[in-house]
């Protein structure tokens, strides 16, 4: 399972690689050189990392130098966990993106700390009132950030 | 000369300079600690604010708050796992393992420790290296830096891992971030490359959406997935400060080897901080005595914290050298500074080597004061700081989303920086999840656009001619050097331990 999951990673670079390396066909050549000359080494290192991953090839110490993510739990619960933690940042994204940066943020404070976290309703809504208030304070009134209009603002306002 | 180095000193003491570099060094605190705000950015912001100082008063406010940001930025990277600065990201790698081990307050004292010596190194290198550098900067040219860049990646291609297997996968990454670096327009023609049919990566790939998503999203993601505090054990206090600073004293050498590394990355035109620190994280890695002890970095090594802490420091001193000596600026923040220097009617070069030495050593020294307050201010509130480790994951989760997506916005102020974030949050995670190391797709995609320049100046200009240079063929064959040390070194140690078995039968 492990195994085939990291194939497709690797497929899917290769993939990525390859599309990136023939989108370079018809440009000149002042513009094309640079990603030819990374591209294709990326095509040919991809395509061994594929069969090493199919093959089930030793990953000897496999560690790379860097964090390693928790591996305690079960792999069922970390999926399950893993899900709803990406869905809860897709989740503020969308909410920027739909009502905008400065009602997003405390109705996502608000809904997580709540909804996810458990917290009592007391704690939930100062936290989401301080949030709120750096935010407006810091981006808003003190760098004067463009924060962009939500989508459903947009189209109300029609 | 001596005579213009103290008059620089009692220039800076004076109190409306000294001020004027509080106010910065504040300014900076906040800068570094807060995700996405770039040093580069605020010190344009700042610009306008010295029409009407005096050039000591003015340099003391823009160097106060810059060249404290990497400092105050390291503890964000090392508390929560998001880099405060673009140039603080390498000691995500073992710093943050040390806070998730209770270490935070351990992690922080190297981290200054090493900062406030890499700061105090860089500052003398440019008190020391403004007569001498002319001849080291005009050695290199194109081909040199192209050089440079490749000898780079793969350094941190080479250390990501141990065996075949783990390389291969280094230099994939290294190679998947120089081709990111394609995305945007072409150096060369400004022909669209990548673009998706988009406006907003017409100017390629911000670092810092991309940096905040590729190393926050996946530790948010396995915050959530513990279920527990950032530190698993209880935070160190105090005694693990002091063990920070023991560790930095420690290893004297290595933070000396670091800053000296930042430095000469300073120096040179166009490679900068985000550079030195990854640079000083493969010089760190590279300086275990063999495989095994090198596995440790990357699981909470204080080597691997005291690195990058000096070399983005230390760097700052390097960067001024050639903006101030030449009027060339290595980085984006030098070449703004660059700006304020005309602002207050000075022009870099020889003048400023000669008629206004005293100015040029009050940079130095307020390089070194900013660092020195600001390290201090730190192991004031280093506790409390270490004590949000423990604050429970439910509680710091959504804080932290917020910090992320604010701080990527402020790239360009545009929703596409949430989308490049998310994008690199989903791959950083996948990568930690099949153990591809990040380092070296980040140094690619940093290093991408200078290669990408150099390389086609010296095909242009040289043809093949340039591979024959000698100071290129030299950094071939440390580039060869490199990736074979790793073999190397496992060659040794299997060859010891087969010694070692046939003597004990």
């Amino acid at each position: 399972m492990r195994r085939n999951a990291q194939a497709l990673f690797g497929l899917v670079i290769l993939l990525a690689g390859i599309a990136a390396v023939v989108a370079t066909r018809d440009w000149k050549i002042q513009t094309a050189m640079y990603p030819r000359v990374v591209g294709i080494p990326l095509v040919i290192l991809a395509a061994i990392e594929v069969v090493l991953s199919l093959r089930g090839a030793p990953e000897g110490e496999r560690q790379a130098v860097d964090t390693a993510l928790s591996e305690t739990l079960p792999p069922d619960v970390t999926a399950r966990r893993t899900r709803v933690a990406f869905t809860w940042i897709v989740g503020f994204f969308l909410a920027i993106v739909l009502i905008g940066f400065p009602a997003a943020v405390p109705l996502f404070m608000l809904a997580y700390l709540r909804g996810q976290g458990r917290e009592s309703w007391a704690l939930s809504l100062v936290l989401a009132g301080v949030a709120w208030l750096a935010f407006e304070l810091i981006f808003d009134r003190v760098l004067h950030l463009p924060f962009a209009e939500g989508l459903l603002l947009q189209i109300l306002r029609r | 000369m001596l005579e213009a180095f103290v008059q620089g000193l009692a220039a800076v003491l004076q109190w409306n300079a000294f001020s004027f570099m509080l106010i910065g060094v504040a300014l900076g605190f906040w800068v570094g600690l807060l995700p996405g705000l770039g040093g580069s950015t605020t010190l344009a912001l700042l610009l306008p604010f010295i029409y009407a100082m005096q050039p000591v008063q003015a340099f003391a406010f823009l160097l106060g708050m810059h060249s404290v940001v990497a400092t105050t930025g390291d503890i964000t990277s090392i508390l929560f796992g998001i880099p405060g600065e673009g140039t603080t990201a390498a000691s995500i790698l073992d710093g943050h393992e040390m806070a998730k081990k209770g270490e935070a307050g351990r992690a922080l004292g190297a981290s200054l420790t090493a900062s406030l010596f890499g700061a105090l190194i860089g500052a003398f290198a440019l008190a020391l290296a403004i007569p001498l550098v002319r001849p080291i900067v005009l050695a290199f040219g194109s081909p040199e830096f192209f050089m440079v860049s490749i000898l780079g990646i793969a350094a941190i291609a080479s250390l990501s891992g141990r065996g075949p297997r783990a390389m291969l996968r280094g230099f994939l990454a290294g190679c998947l971030g120089l081709m990111f670096a394609a995305v945007g327009s072409d150096p060369q023609a400004a022909n669209l490359r990548y673009t998706l049919g988009t406006l907003y990566l017409w100017e390629g790939l911000g670092l810092v959406p991309v940096l905040v998503g590729f190393f926050a999203i996946p530790e948010i993601v396995d915050l959530a997935v513990r279920g527990s505090a950032i530190a698993g054990a209880p935070s160190g206090r105090l005694s693990g400060v002091l063990q920070g600073v023991k560790d930095t004293m420690h290893h004297w050498w290595l933070t000396i080897r670091c800053s000296l590394v930042g430095t000469y990355i300073g120096i040179l035109p166009g490679l900068g901080g985000a550079v030195a620190q990854w640079l000083a994280y493969a010089h760190a890695v590279q300086s275990a005595k063999d495989p095994v002890d090198r596995e440790r970095f990357g699981k909470g090594d204080v080597r691997g914290v005291i690195g990058p802490g000096a070399a983005n420091n230390s760097k700052e001193g390097g960067d001024l050298i050639p903006t101030v000596a030449f009027g060339i600026p290595g980085s984006s923040s030098m070449a703004i500074l660059l700006g304020g220097f005309f602002l207050v009617g000075l022009v870099p070069g020889p003048d400023m080597l000669t008629r206004h030495l005293a100015v040029t050593y009050s940079m130095v020294w307020t390089i070194i004061l900013a660092n020195i307050i600001t390290v201090g201010v730190s192991f004031l509130f280093l506790n409390r700081l270490a004590q949000l480790t423990v604050i429970r994951g439910t509680v710091l989760i959504p804080f932290l989303t917020l910090l992320i997506f604010t701080g990527s916005y402020t790239n360009n102020n545009a929703l596409g920086d949430l989308v490049v974030t998310l994008f690199f949050g989903l791959l950083g995670y996948f990568m930690l999840r099949f153990h591809w190391p990040r380092a070296p797709l980040v140094l690619g995609l940093v290093l991408g656009k200078v290669a990408e320049r150099y390389l086609w100046i010296s095909t242009a200009r040289y043809g093949l001619d340039w591979l024959g240079r000698p100071i290129v063929l030299v950094l071939i064959a440390l580039t060869v050097l490199v990736v074979a040390l790793p073999f190397i070194q496992e060659w040794r140690a299997r060859d010891r331990m087969r010694r070692e078995t046939a003597h004990a039968t």
